[in-house]
């Protein structure tokens, strides 16, 4: 049963490799904006919300890689519901809010 | 530091990370945290959880591989993610209060006490053995798979027993890697073959499945925190999938045991050189 929910899994984690190849590009491009002389700012997480597209580019893929085990969770849900298997679907579940109130601080 | 030799410094960082972490077995953040902090002066906290951010992707990039080989039981990764991401909260609120001195001394502790521990396995396994701990008694929760062994070429089952003894250490684990900001793979390795009587191909492949739920969740409270540089992470991912995803495709191939040895070296000192540190400042 669990084998049939690998091709979504796969799909996700690919796209997760893709989101990578962003944040490389995001991070060299803001690199290359800080000069030397500001090289502090890089430990300043506040600030980088401040640089532009690349600042924006680099939080959206970050959220987004590292949100991605959850939202493959919450997919394996979704898709066991759809195939009618309960334990699966309690097992994906439990975790998928245990994260959820880890994340949010609950 | 100028910027491109910066740039560059944290791709390699990544890199090596991933190189030498596949290598021995300890896993990227093992390797590339000493670096940043002592090497690169990034500051410690900010080390670990850009590292440990880092690993997710490691994770994820080498999962959609094992996923893809049938190497990765996720009923059993998710059964055993349930206490290490206990231990993580743990972990990381620990380091949060604990001195940056004492993070130092117990880093270096435990990078030292995972290399023993690797070599140890096979002893550790007997004990647990000798112990007594009924296979048949404590089978609450069995998962059971096969997959396919490429080197024999034939459908291998296996059974995952004693998840109740399992659950302790994964949740030390877990607390290892929201400590240190590590996936814990070591243990994580260790608890599924050698408690769980996972085969070890399998084991490997669900510790890095479990490592992606671990470090991303460890990895987004140290950002609430504050404690997480995008720029680095962003230049450091990439070089870390690129340096683990050769390092675990030349290991197999590599004849000679020096070869772990040298690496384990060079883990060794970097272990120290945080040992060193914490008892500096």
């Amino acid at each position: 049963m669990m084998r049939d929910y690998r091709s979504i899994q796969i799909k996700l984690y690919r796209f997760g490799i893709l989101i990578s190849l962003v944040m490389l590009v995001s991070g060299l491009s803001l690199a290359l904006y800080l000069n030397s002389g500001e090289a502090s700012k890089i430990f300043d997480v506040s600030s980088v919300r401040d640089l532009g597209i690349s600042g924006s580019l680099m939080i959206a893929g970050l959220i987004v890689l590292l949100t991605l085990p959850l939202l493959s969770l919450i997919v394996l849900a979704i898709e066991s519901i759809i195939s009618r298997d309960r334990n699966s679907f309690i097992l994906y579940i439990i975790l998928a809010v245990l994260m959820i109130l880890v994340i949010a601080g609950i | 530091m100028d910027t491109l030799v910066m740039i560059i410094a944290y791709f390699l960082t990544g890199f090596l990370g991933g190189f030498i972490g596949s290598m021995t077995g300890l896993g990227g953040a093992s390797i590339a945290t000493p670096i940043l902090s002592t090497i690169l002066g990034v500051p410690l906290r900010l080390s670990i959880a850009t590292s440990f951010a880092t690993i997710t992707a490691n994770s994820i990039a080498s999962s959609a591989r094992y996923i893809l080989e049938g190497l990765t039981s996720i009923r059993l990764g998710i059964l055993i993610a349930l206490p290490a991401l206990l231990g993580v909260v743990v972990g990381v609120y620990t380091n949060i209060s604990l001195d940056i001195r004492i993070i130092y001394i117990l880093y270096g502790l435990t990078t030292i006490s995972l290399i023993i521990l690797g070599h140890l396995k096979t002893w550790f396994g007997r004990v647990f053995r000798i112990e007594g701990i009924s296979i048949k008694r404590l089978d609450l929760f069995i998962v059971r798979g096969d997959y396919i062994d490429r080197s024999e070429n034939r459908n291998i089952h296996f059974e995952a027993h004693n998840y109740i003894p399992a659950i302790p250490l994964m949740m030390l684990s877990g607390f290892i890697g929201g400590l240190f900001g590590i996936g814990g793979g070591v243990v994580n390795v260790i608890t599924m073959e050698m408690v769980m009587g996972v085969p070890i191909k399998v084991a490997v492949a669900t510790s890095t499945y479990v490592i992606g739920y671990i470090s991303s969740v460890g990895s987004i409270l140290y950002w609430k925190k504050g404690f997480l540089s995008m720029v680095i992470a962003s230049l450091m991912i990439p070089g870390m999938i690129l340096g683990s995803t050769l390092g675990s495709s030349l290991m197999p191939r590599m004849r000679s045991q020096y070869v772990r040895i040298l690496f384990e070296a060079v883990a060794l000192f970097l272990a120290f050189r945080m040992l060193l540190e914490g008892l500096s400042h």
